[in-house]
């Protein structure tokens, strides 16, 4: 009796693994259907809520700037503070309408491309706009108009595929 | 088992190397998932340009007209302007207003639809948004001009006014 008992001990024990691969294959067959080969330069910030849009035009390289409802940034660094749709501690120039720290950046941005390929499309440069639904145009605008102003006129406004 | 031959007997597969595969696969998919999908809309904002040639009396385009939408708080307002009659532009025009206090996209869109049909050579419309006009509705406005979708399952659309301009109202 002993004996038997120690030979069940030593007997191995085989997992059923079926249900687990299919499990598995389900899984992969999913994520292999939502790869995504975008381009990775492309972050989309957490803090703001993308519009949805019916355009099929996809993403290529560009200078990221991004208009939370708390922040305006360029390439993840803060330029000014929004409040209310409207910027708080900034320079503003109202007259010719631009925000003099993104001009300033934005200008430099323009030199160094003068200077140098930055562009690996080698396409024009344009700027990959991220901007809350809710924002007012008036703050939009503004950013438009000082990218402009900066040798930045063409946009690409990043949306949600609906 | 008794009446049954060794070569009968149910194989066991070793799936241990495929399990490790798929657990390699699994995260590296996870990471490079798109759970949505980012697309971009062009848009401009107007430019100087330097004069042409002022010799030279421009080809006057009659299939061609470039568009304003202004969305104002009552709705949109619609005009056009190109190379043919006022009177003939004036008729381009008109306002579509807000139902139940929402902007009508849908009428826009066929009014755009109505416009571009008869100057088939347009392509570009000036967006002239409110200042407190939302981004959301700026960009529902630029999907309504920009293009019609025919099929959603077979992704064919028909382009409308593809040069979207934003400007603002002075």
């Amino acid at each position: 009796m002993f004996a038997k008992k120690k030979r069940r001990q030593h007997e191995q024990l085989n997992l059923n693994l079926t249900s687990m691969m299919d499990m598995f294959t389900i899984i992969l067959v999913f994520l292999i259907f939502s790869f995504s080969s975008q381009d990775q330069n492309l972050k989309l910030d957490p803090d703001l809520t993308l519009p949805e849009s019916t355009a099929a035009i996809e993403f290529k390289w560009a200078i990221n700037v991004n208009l939370t409802p708390t922040e305006l940034r360029v390439e993840q660094n803060t330029i000014a503070k929004v409040k209310k749709g409207k910027f708080a501690n900034v320079k503003v120039d109202t007259d010719k309408k631009r925000i003099i720290p993104l001009f300033n950046l934005l200008k430099k941005f323009k030199d160094i491309e003068s200077r140098e390929k930055v562009n690996p499309t080698g396409d024009e440069t344009v700027i990959a706009f991220q901007a809350d639904k809710n924002l007012p145009f008036e703050a939009i605008d503004l950013v438009m108009k000082t990218a402009a102003q900066a040798g930045y006129p063409n946009f690409r406004f990043v949306v949600l595929k609906k | 088992m008794p009446g049954i031959r060794e070569s009968e007997k149910p194989v066991d597969l070793n799936m241990v190397p495929i399990m490790n595969l798929f657990l390699a696969m699994i995260p590296f998919l996870l990471m490079c998932a798109a759970f949505f999908q980012v697309s971009v809309i062009n848009a401009s904002v107007p430019a100087l340009s330097e004069g042409g040639d002022q010799d030279q009396e421009p080809k006057k385009e009659l299939k061609k007209v470039t568009l304003n939408v202004q969305i104002g708080t009552n709705g949109f307002t619609i005009s056009a302007s190109g190379d043919q009659s006022e009177d003939e532009l004036k008729k381009i025009g008109g306002t579509i207003p807000k139902k139940n206090n929402q902007y009508d996209f849908d009428k826009l869109a066929e009014r755009i639809k109505a416009i571009h049909d008869h100057y088939p050579k347009s392509d570009t419309v000036i967006l002239l948004p409110g200042k407190d006009t939302l981004y959301d509705t700026l960009v529902k406005t630029m999907d309504a001009t920009r293009e019609r979708i025919l099929d959603k399952r077979l992704d064919t659309r028909e382009h409308l006014f593809t040069n979207a301009v934003v400007s603002s109202i002075l």
